[in-house]
């Protein structure tokens, strides 16, 4: 919302730059978006006056003299909108027009004439097309008659300006018109000068003559939604293009003039606050009524949209039909044209609440809309449409009648303020003659009761209603600043996090170390990434009112977000790229949404950086593997490992996780075709595993266990099984086989040839025994070998290959 | 015999100069081995007769010393320089750059996350979670923010079937711990949140907040203002600048805005105190207790604190972008 400081200083005079101001609201608590200025870009355009205006034979040009007061100058030109005594801009010879472009003197061949200086429409005027007319728009731009001549037009046209540019807060009505701004710099002037604040300044002026009554009857059945409704004729207006004087506010409001009658609604409503509506009083049947509409009944509103209404809308409705949706938007039947003579000026207060279901029901938010729904002030339609009318007859004449009013606005109800309280809430005692002098400041009337105050805010004032928003105002005359700091005192106990943040950090920290980089990824995306990461999941939560495809469905898993991220950093020349998500996926089971945290992983490139020493360390399906192992190592957990099948992965390269014999997830090589869908030539492993379920497992404490003080007795042995043996199944028969002594079992070769058998593989693996009280020996492992050979040949089928 | 030994000697002092190691080892095997010069020389020993005998064993040996301790000189001096020479060989060029692993990493945000609550920890929060899937009453109803109400415009909105919804702010967290527990209550809470806003430098439809809510008998805006204060100046550095204005949020009354200062001041987040009926909602007196609350967007802090001007950035997990807050 731009709020001019130039209109604001014609209201009330103040000191402040632009700058200053915008502070000084800020600490007021009105939101300053920033202060926008706008200077005219032209040099020496004045305004003149058009004299002798000819067309020159047989050619499309006019000849006119220009008055500037001082010269008459010839000028030439094309446009076809003018008359003998309109007010012009002209650029004179040596100037400048909106763009830089520079006028001189300039001779017409075709005509053989010379124009000294050029007229000026609005764009050469650097002017914003939205503020201005239809008729402004077309051709020269023309100034009223009475517009002095000479002088410079950056002088007659208020273009140079400095804005303030306000956020909308959802309670505040003031930030939205000039007058609610231009009362808290009244405000602030109070407080510099330590007295009351004094709004009658911004008194609106009422006196007018009325006659007669207004036939059509009123009816407010909606009593509750509309408390106030006032509905006035206005006969015998002429409906035509505003006079100067409106207009120029107008610019200053930024509201784009359309006609008189209209022109003077949109004046009220941005300068005073108060939405009025104007209907032509011919084209309203036989009644005004206030009501809810019925569902489905339809209106076209002056937007053109023909819109079906809900039991949400509140409607201004004739004998038969709606013809308004009260405090949003009027009906186009009957909006006022050029052709209306009547006009019927509603003025209302409507129930907050009650204009912003309506407004949002439809979608529609208008400039009455947001004033109704922040709260407008109860007590006030009736002034504006006195008011109104007044202007209304200054424009297009006519007269005013008395007004059909409803009024059933309870008086506003005081508020009381303890005085214990303020201190308790603010954490600082303010003695009762300070809070009083903060009232005063705000112009609110108030009764002393001893050890509270009861203050009654001004009517305008819908943001106080309860005691601790008298509170805020309190804290806002003495200044947020002005109070001093605390740390917070009481009884102390350890703080902590949860038990899945806790572990969640540790597991953060565990992969980092294992040299993982953690990846935050989005968690809404685009459906098709779902698709073209093959993840072949079905109960997908999406969202209903997405505003782009990008951001539709919840995740159901790290894999897609975390391949998107991969394509990006290859697409970019990253070689190698190790990620890691601690991340919340989706379900949805079609009653209920379930999120869990999931942990993604996911390799591409090499492990060692490129070197010139032939050294590398492509990220395998091993390497990723022993990396999850390490890091349930640390957490304390041991899963198992199985074959299975994921749709995204390599049929027979894909293992499931399992603890404690349920499935907490799986790891395995990228299928090529996925991988290749995101522009990645290397091979790509990926492992997902659900925290949630691993969290449900119990981590047995680590509890300690005693280190051999003797050196290891190792041996080596070598066992040839089929190929389709497990290599779990061989490590198992092993440590069954082996006395407690045996700590380490490591697999250091698989072999598969000559002089083996075309199904057979040899396991070779190094084993160290570790005894707490002796050295061992070797003859102590005689039985171990026996049982050893026995067992392999028995449960696998294989072979004890001997040293 | 004398002869001999002089004689001997001077073999022995022509052989020695300038000769490589291995040439030395032969030399030794050659003059003191068993069968060597010295050894040849104590076989005659017997020839001469017995009295002599004595005097000249002493001068072999005193040959054989010498000798040894010579040859061990020059070995030892050999060895020196064949070392050295091993050494040269093995020589490499230090200033080729070295072997690189790919390196772990948090994210940035986390970083910040967990800075966040290492403050807040220390000045006695408990830390708290919510579900980023939350329905209307959490979200909004019990934050004081009614159906239509105007509010909700600040906080569009992005709805799931059933009345769910993904929560806009981390707020639901405050209402489900006053549930939950007790006053006093002194906690914060770190979670994602979901707008629809279209993503530009300074927004995205994904962001984190960090929610603090403290509720108890006797805390007043003066415990809001210097808890953010010290978290402010911790986060940041002691010479930064804090503000406070006033600002609207339906939860809190009065409602305040926070501002820091490098130079120009940047709205950091939103605070206040406990609306009564908030602490109604979640069945505690406003008469008895009293609480503040704020929620402050991460990214905006980590963006602040690190100078990153895009949002967007953390989102686009551009290695080359986290590598720098490894």
């Amino acid at each position: 919302m731009l709020i001019s400081t130039r209109l604001l200083k014609e209201t009330i005079p103040f000191e402040y730059t632009s700058e200053e101001l915008a502070n000084e609201l800020t600490l007021l608590g009105l939101e300053v978006e920033e202060v926008v200025k706008v200077k005219h870009d032209f040099e020496n355009v004045v305004t003149a006056r058009v004299e002798n205006l000819e067309k020159i034979p047989q050619s499309k040009l006019f000849k006119l003299l220009a008055d500037t007061g001082r010269k008459k100058l010839q000028v030439i030109t094309a446009a076809t909108n003018l008359h003998n005594g309109d007010v012009v801009p002209l650029a004179l010879p040596n100037s400048k027009i909106s763009g830089g472009r520079k006028i001189e003197a300039r001779f017409f061949s075709k005509v053989n004439l010379r124009s000294y200086g050029m007229l000026c429409s609005y764009e050469e005027l650097g002017l914003d097309k939205e503020l201005l007319s239809n008729k402004e728009r077309e051709g020269i731009f023309v100034f009223p008659e009475d517009t002095p001549v000479g002088d410079p037009v950056e002088d007659v046209l208020p273009i140079d300006d400095e804005f303030i540019d306000l956020s909308l807060l959802p309670d505040r009505a003031d930030a939205f018109y000039l007058v609610g701004i231009a009362r808290w710099i009244e405000i602030l002037k109070a407080k510099k000068e330590n007295r009351r604040a004094d709004f009658s300044r911004f008194k609106i002026d009422t006196e007018l003559e009325l006659s007669g009554d207004t036939p059509l009857p009123l009816v407010v059945e909606a009593k509750e939604l509309a408390p106030f409704y006032s509905g006035r004729l206005i006969s015998g207006v002429k409906v035509k293009e505003s006079l100067y004087e409106l207009r120029k506010k107008l610019f200053m409001l930024r509201v784009r003039p359309i006609n008189n009658v209209v022109d003077i609604t949109n004046f009220v409503l941005k300068f005073y606050g108060q939405p009025l509506h104007a209907f032509d009083y011919d084209k309203i049947e036989e009644e005004v009524r206030v009501r809810l509409a019925k569902e489905g009944e339809k209106l076209k509103t002056l937007d053109g949209v023909e819109r079906t209404l809900n039991k949400w809308n509140l409607v201004i409705s004739d004998k038969y039909k709606p013809i308004a949706l009260a405090g949003v938007m009027g009906g186009e039947e009957t909006e006022v044209s050029e052709d209306t003579e009547n006009v019927f000026l509603e003025s209302a207060y409507f129930l907050p609440s009650c204009i912003s279901r309506s407004a949002r029901s439809l979608k529609l938010i208008t400039d009455a809309s947001i004033l109704f729904e922040k709260g407008t002030d109860p007590l006030f339609p009736e002034k504006a449409s006195l008011f109104a009318s007044k202007l209304v007859i200054k424009e297009a004449g006519g007269t005013a009648a008395k007004s059909n009013v409803f009024d059933d606005v309870k008086p506003p109800t005081p508020v009381t303020v303890r005085i214990e309280r303020i201190n308790k809430i603010l954490g600082r005692s303010v003695p009762k003659d300070e809070v009083k002098r903060c009232f005063d400041f705000e112009g609110f009337k108030y009764q002393d009761a001893g050890d509270s105050i009861k203050v009654y805010p001004p009517s305008f004032r819908r943001d106080i209603n309860i005691e601790v928003d008298l509170i805020e105002e309190v804290l806002r005359m003495k200044g947020y600043n002005s109070f001093g700091e605390e740390l917070l005192s009481g009884k102390l106990k350890s703080a902590v996090r949860t038990k899945e943040e806790e572990f969640l950090w540790k597991a953060r920290e565990t992969l980092s170390i294992l040299g993982l980089t953690e990846a935050v990824t989005v968690s809404l995306i685009n459906e098709d990434l779902v698709k073209k990461a093959n993840i072949g999941a079905k109960d997908i939560a999406k969202v209903t009112n997405p505003f782009s495809k990008d951001f539709e469905v919840l995740r159901p898993s790290l894999f897609p977000v975390l391949m998107d991220i991969a394509e990006l950093n290859n697409s970019r020349g990253v070689k190698s790229m190790a990620v890691f998500e601690l991340g919340t996926v989706f379900h949805f089971s079609g009653k209920r949404y379930d999120e869990e945290t999931a942990l993604g992983i996911l390799t591409y490139g090499d492990r060692v950086l490129l070197n010139p020493f032939k050294r590398s360390l492509p990220y395998d399906f091993y390497y990723l593997k022993g990396l999850l192992e390490q890091f349930f190592e640390k957490v304390g957990l041991n899963p198992q490992f199985e074959e299975c099948k994921v749709a995204f992965l390599h049929p027979y390269q894909t293992a499931e996780i399992i603890l404690n014999g349920k499935s907490v997830g799986f790891i395995g090589k990228v299928r090529d075709e996925v991988t290749k869908s995101f522009g990645i030539k290397k091979s790509v492993f990926y492992a997902e595993v659900s925290i949630n379920r691993i969290m449900s497992e119990s981590i047995p404490e680590k509890e300690y266990v005693p280190v051999s003080q003797f050196p290891p007795l190792k041996m080596d042995v070598a066992i040839v099984v089929d190929k389709s043996v497990p290599e779990y199944k061989v490590r198992k028969v092993i440590k069954d086989s082996a006395p407690a002594e045996l700590k380490e079992v490591e697999l250091f070769d698989i072999y598969t040839g000559e002089p083996l058998s075309e199904n057979e593989k040899n396991l070779a693996y190094s084993l160290a025994f570790y005894s707490e009280n002796r050295t061992m020996k070797r003859e102590e492992l005689e039985s171990f070998i026996e049982t050893l050979e026995k067992n392999v040949k028995l449960t696998l089928n294989g072979k004890l290959r001997k040293e | 015999m004398k002869d001999k030994i002089s004689q001997l000697k001077e073999e022995f002092y022509e052989k020695v100069k300038g000769k490589t190691l291995s040439e030395l080892k032969d030399l030794e095997k050659y003059f003191l081995g068993r069968k060597g010069k010295v050894a040849e020389l104590f076989k005659e020993i017997k020839s001469i007769p017995k009295e002599q005998r004595k005097s000249f064993g002493e001068k072999i040996n005193e040959l054989k010393s010498l000798m040894e301790s010579v040859l061990r000189e020059s070995i030892k001096e050999q060895e020196n320089i064949e070392r050295e020479k091993k050494l040269l060989r093995e020589k490499i060029d230090v200033t080729v750059p070295g072997l690189k692993l790919q390196q772990g990493g948090l994210h940035i945000l986390t970083k910040t996350m967990l800075e966040v609550e290492k403050i807040f920890l220390s000045m006695g929060f408990d830390i708290m979670t919510g579900p980023e899937v939350e329905n209307e009453y959490y979200n909004f109803e019990a934050l004081n923010i009614p159906e239509f109400h105007p509010a909700r415009d600040m906080q569009d909105t992005f709805y799931l079937l059933n009345e769910f919804l993904l929560r806009t702010q981390t707020s639901p967290i405050q209402v489900r711990t006053m549930e939950k527990y007790k006053p006093p209550i002194r906690i914060i809470a770190i979670g994602r949140c979901y707008r629809k806003d279209p993503p530009d430098a300074h927004h995205f439809p994904i962001f984190h907040q960090v929610e603090g809510l403290v509720v108890d008998k006797n805390v007043s805006f003066a415990n809001l203002k210097g808890t953010l204060s010290e978290f402010t100046r911790r986060m940041f550095g002691e010479s930064v600048k804090v503000r406070f204005n006033p600002s609207y949020f339906p939860f809190v009354e009065p409602g305040a805005e926070t501002s820091i200062n490098f130079g120009g001041w940047l709205e950091m987040g939103g605070s206040g105190m406990v609306h009564p009926n908030v602490l109604k909602n979640a069945g505690i007196d406003p008469e008895e207790y009293q609480g503040f609350a704020f929620g402050w967007g991460i990214e905006r802090i980590a963006m602040v604190r690190h100078n990153i001007p895009d949002i967007r950035f953390f989102y686009r997990n551009d290695l080359r972008f986290l590598e720098q807050f490894k």
